[in-house]
């Protein structure tokens, strides 16, 4: 995992330091933006996409970096999420997961847009510079609770949790079944909780940047429902 | 006299806008002209007094459509949207594949040359794509990264590179003209004149979207619209804001 160019402040380095000074000393800030996804219209519509791809449900919140060892929070914009306190059995689970290899995981915050889950954290990614999605998931779901509203096997979301974004592959009508049955899920809930589908290359790793928040990223693609 | 002038004139609407300000921001060289009868250039004469602020309604008008036109066009653009969204998104991917193959194969086969092709060419029987690869080069905040990729080289081919915005409109009035003058004095002095560019343009303060409907009538506005054009866009996407 690159270091924030700001935390290793060597000779070298200052040649070409870049103007952003660090928030705080003890707490990194963030090695990347959050990976934005291309838009991909209606799943139905959408072309087959070459090579191998992973669907994981799209929720309804806030986009949340967190740096698990301390516990903090930042938006997509790369700025400090002011409600991290009300994601604190969440965060604490994470901190705990930090000495297990997990320094910065990409999640949904799940508060205030419907009653659905508050205070719960989806983890959707392990921000880490080499490993495939496929090897990323690995040590998530070795670590973290799948959730199962998305897939029918449970009838509620639970709230102030820890939970990680199921992922299907990408075969035959499986994603196409997920996205109609989260569109159904929303209606039978009477809340827009899922939002369609994002779409995963399988052998793709996080894709890491610092150049701008709105910079979107070819290996994840989604799918929203039309509103 | 300009017509939009003429109308904010006769209408006493110079005094109720404050009369038109100018946006200027420091990044590209403009050669001086007259200003228009009216108008100043930097000096914000008159800025507007501050009215109420109008926030725009909830609910919107609905255009009407008296022989199924706007409804044909509604269908139309919503269907081709649609349409529209999942080809994109295809053809990036599609795009973002062969660059992904077309990469290694660039740079293995210029390993040791200084002329370098600008293009690789891929083909399917007689139909031929390029794959660009341009002088041109995102940046990136990650100054360690570039240490750790290229060592010693990194200082001799990277070099910060940064724009410094000015928004004029924010500068007390008094001080522009010498604020600037002073700017370009500096920039002189350091031998960096060149660095020092700017553009300006005339654009209605704030209060003008919302008082140009109880100050000019609605052939007024379209004309005024022919020489500053409201920004005008079709959303398909009717969802919540921007945070996700």
């Amino acid at each position: 995992m690159s270091s924030h160019p700001t935390s290793s402040p060597d000779s070298q380095t200052r040649q070409i330091r870049p103007i952003n000074a660090p928030i705080e000393a003890a707490i990194p800030n963030p090695p990347t933006y959050p990976a934005r996804p291309i838009g991909g219209g209606r799943l139905e519509l959408a072309p087959k996409k070459p090579g191998l791809w992973h669907a994981e449900p799209k929720y309804n919140g806030w986009r949340a970096l967190v740096h698990c060892p301390t516990g903090t929070m930042w938006n997509r914009h790369g700025g400090r999420l002011t409600i991290a306190h009300e994601f604190k059995n969440a965060l604490d689970r994470l901190r705990a997961l930090s000495n297990q290899g997990l320094e910065w995981a990409d999640c949904e915050a799940l508060e205030r847009r419907h009653a659905i889950g508050r205070g719960t954290l989806v983890v959707l990614d392990w921000i880490i510079e080499l490993p495939t999605y496929l090897e990323r998931r690995e040590l998530l779901s070795s670590l973290i609770e799948t959730e199962r509203l998305s897939l029918g096997e449970w009838s509620t979301f639970p709230s102030n949790a820890l939970v990680l974004t199921p992922s299907l592959r990408d075969e035959g009508d499986a994603v196409q079944a997920l996205y109609n049955s989260l569109k159904e899920r929303n209606r039978t809930m009477r809340c827009d909780f899922f939002e369609g589908v994002v779409m995963k290359r399988a052998s793709a790793p996080y894709p890491i940047q610092l150049r701008s928040a709105a910079e979107e990223s070819r290996c994840l693609v989604k799918h929203r429902f039309l509103r | 006299m300009h017509p939009l002038l003429r109308w904010i004139s006769a209408s006493g609407a110079n005094e109720a806008l404050g009369g038109m300000k100018t946006k200027s921001k420091v990044v590209a060289t403009a050669a001086p002209s007259a200003p228009a009868a009216g108008l100043k250039r930097i000096n914000l004469a008159g800025i507007a007094t501050k009215s109420a602020t109008t926030k725009a309604a909830k609910a919107y008008p609905l255009l009407p459509d008296a022989d199924g036109q706007v409804a044909a066009l509604v269908e139309g653009i919503l269907e081709k949207s649609e349409q529209l969204e999942a080809i994109e998104g295809a053809l990036e991917i599609e795009k973002a594949e062969l660059i992904a193959i077309a990469k290694p194969f660039y740079f293995a086969h210029h390993a040791g040359q200084m002329a370098v092709a600008s293009s690789i060419e891929a083909q399917s029987g007689s139909k031929t794509i390029r794959v660009g690869f341009s002088n041109s080069y995102r940046g990136t905040s990650d100054d360690s990264a570039i240490v750790r990729a290229v060592g010693e080289e990194g200082a001799r081919f990277f070099k910060q590179s940064f724009e410094l915005k000015i928004k004029g409109d924010l500068i007390p009035e008094a001080a522009v003209e010498e604020l600037i003058g002073e700017l370009q004095e500096l920039f002189a002095r350091h031998h960096a004149g060149a660095a020092l560019s700017a553009k300006a343009v005339f654009k209605p303060n704030k209060d003008f979207h919302a008082a140009r409907h109880t100050l000019f009538t609605p052939d007024q506005n379209l004309e005024i619209d022919k020489i500053v054009p409201v920004a005008a866009s079709v959303k398909t996407k009717l969802g919540r804001g921007t945070e996700e």
